[in-house]
């Protein structure tokens, strides 16, 4: 990651580049360093999962990308331009049901295009291609309130996915769902990605599911974090069911949970996590 | 009639009707039967007492003033000033509580403030609203506007609070400006508790135009039932307090179906 310390971008021009990011939060009690001083680079048509112990700041990383929190040291860029607030090709995808509950599927998928101007006949077609895509088709004209948490999720990945992001930020999608669920629409997220091949930053607290999705994941440190080691998955695409069960990944996980495992006690005090 | 008290509840997910199927023409029967009971009772209590008059006199007597048009002046000044009022209290209560339901600061120090001034007889400003408007429609939609203000904002202040935190980011990462974020997240994420906010606000707004016509008014619906009261004109009182109702039943059912619309689509 040192090949991003310099101060020029031009090389980048592919890709999402953090540069010395950081991010101090004031607050009643003080002054609080959330993110210290993190460098990273994600390549064109990758899947980085970031992963670390809880409150280690890794939402507030996503937020900076998504270009809906200043850092408040360093810079992020996309594709050689500094974000500086929020950008039309980078969506997000969050860990709650943040679905509009009086839309219909079909207009709650077209809402981000409907905000971007597109006009009505295109927004739609392109919200049912998506709808497809997540494997909602039929439920178009349903309420959100009428889908399980695995659907609503869904809805808001079409959703984002619909404006064609560049950079797909994804913020604990399934942490809401059940296991089962949730391994089944993890499958269906790597099925979409390798069609869409648009970079995702994905966060989670599930390292098996980490491993199982990404090219890289990178684990933070325990606040003020640093990413403290990049962790290059080289399981080869595509991943089918069994993948879980390779050896490759059963050392990919012991390695990260080792990792995880350190910085986690460093919060929690020594032998936390042994109760 | 729903005499809902939990009028300041925040509308959660839209299963009122939780499970439980109740056929429509049923629940309808039954409300006739109440409603036929209550004229039953009336007219029972009006056969065995003379202190009150039966429906059939009343009806007379309202229809009468309404043949003579003599109810007109009464009728509108009444309405004005519950329209009035309500509108005043609608354009300063829903910006207000918007604003403090979505501050922590204002919220933190209105808070006790707006749920005290909710909880205080308002009418008891009126001699101030009189000093001030002089007897007249003035000061009942003033009161009006007074009473009616603080429910409006506790139900919006409760509305915002009650948003999905999510859907402020959302907007903010989709970039919607000020304007998109109020009319295609804010108003429709809260429209069951807006709808609440009007319908409670309208029902206050009434009761104290009533109030406030009891003790000074040039013309109003008040002060022709408590003229009729003074001079013992039982037929008319009665009937005016029937009109009264209908008026309020009718508004507020109007009202109420809106809210429960609003609810099934959330």
């Amino acid at each position: 990651m040192s090949d991003v310390l310099g101060t020029s971008t031009t090389e980048q021009n592919n890709n999402v580049v953090f540069d010395r990011i950081g991010m101090t939060f004031q607050t009643d009690a003080g002054a609080t360093q959330a993110v210290a001083n993190v460098s990273g680079t994600i390549p064109d048509g990758k899947f980085v999962s970031v992963i670390g112990p809880s409150g280690c700041g890794k939402s507030t990383l996503l937020d900076m990308v998504g270009g809906i929190l200043k850092p408040t040291q360093g810079s992020v860029s996309i594709d050689g331009e500094l974000v500086t607030g929020p950008r039309r090709d980078t969506a997000m995808v969050f860990q709650e049901d943040s679905t509009l509950h009086w839309r219909s599927v079909l207009d709650n998928v077209a809402f981000g295009l409907e905000i971007q101007g597109v006009s009505k006949v295109d927004r739609n077609d392109r919200a049912r291609r998506m709808i497809d895509l997540v494997g909602l088709r039929g439920f178009e004209d349903h309420r959100p309130g009428q889908l399980s948490g695995g659907m609503k999720q869904r809805v808001a990945i079409a959703r984002a996915l619909a404006v064609e992001p560049r950079v797909l930020l994804m913020d604990e999608p399934f942490g809401a769902l059940d296991q089962q669920t949730r391994q089944f629409i993890g499958r269906e997220l790597l099925r979409i990605w390798e069609r869409t091949q648009n970079r995702v930053l994905f966060i989670t607290h599930d390292i098996q599911e980490a491993v199982y999705l990404s090219d890289e994941v990178w684990v933070m440190s325990a606040r003020p974090s640093i990413v403290k080691e990049i962790v290059n998955i080289d399981l080869p695409r595509p991943r089918p069911e069994g993948t879980h069960a390779l050896p490759r990944f059963r050392e990919l996980e012991e390695h990260l949970w080792n990792l995880v495992k350190v910085e986690a006690e460093k919060t929690l005090g020594p032998g936390a996590l042994l109760a | 009639m729903s005499t809902d008290v939990t009028i300041l509840a925040v509308p959660k997910n839209s299963d009122r009707s939780g499970g439980k199927k109740s056929s429509a023409l049923i629940d309808n029967v039954w409300r006739a039967v109440v409603l036929v009971a209550v004229f039953l009772i009336w007219g029972f209590l009006s056969a065995i007492s003379d202190l009150v008059s039966s429906p059939v006199a009343s009806f007379l007597a309202l229809a009468e003033a309404f043949a003579d048009g003599s109810i007109y002046r009464h009728l509108w000044s009444t309405l004005n000033a519950v329209v009035i009022g309500f509108l005043i209290a609608a354009v300063v209560g829903f910006p207000l509580g918007y604003y403090i339901g979505r501050s922590k600061f204002l919220g933190a120090v209105f808070d006790p403030i707006v749920a005290g001034a909710f909880a205080t007889p308002r009418v008891i400003f009126f001699p101030i609203l009189l000093q001030i408007f002089g007897v007249g429609v003035g000061a009942q939609a003033a009161m009006a506007a007074l009473a009616a203000v603080f429910p409006i904002m506790v139900s919006t202040a409760a509305g915002v609070r009650a948003i999905n935190p999510l859907l402020p980011k959302l907007a903010r990462s989709l970039s919607l400006n000020p304007l998109q974020t109020v009319t295609k997240i804010y108003i429709p994420a809260m429209a069951p508790s807006l709808m609440v906010g009007i319908r409670i606000g309208f029902s206050i707004a009434f009761i104290n135009v009533i109030i406030a016509e009891f003790f000074a008014a040039r013309a109003g619906l008040g002060l022709l039932a408590l003229r009729a009261y003074g001079q013992l004109d039982l037929p008319m009182m009665y009937g005016l307090i029937t009109l009264l109702t209908l008026i309020a039943l009718v508004g507020n059912l109007v009202l109420w179906a809106i809210e429960g619309h609003l609810r099934k689509t959330t």
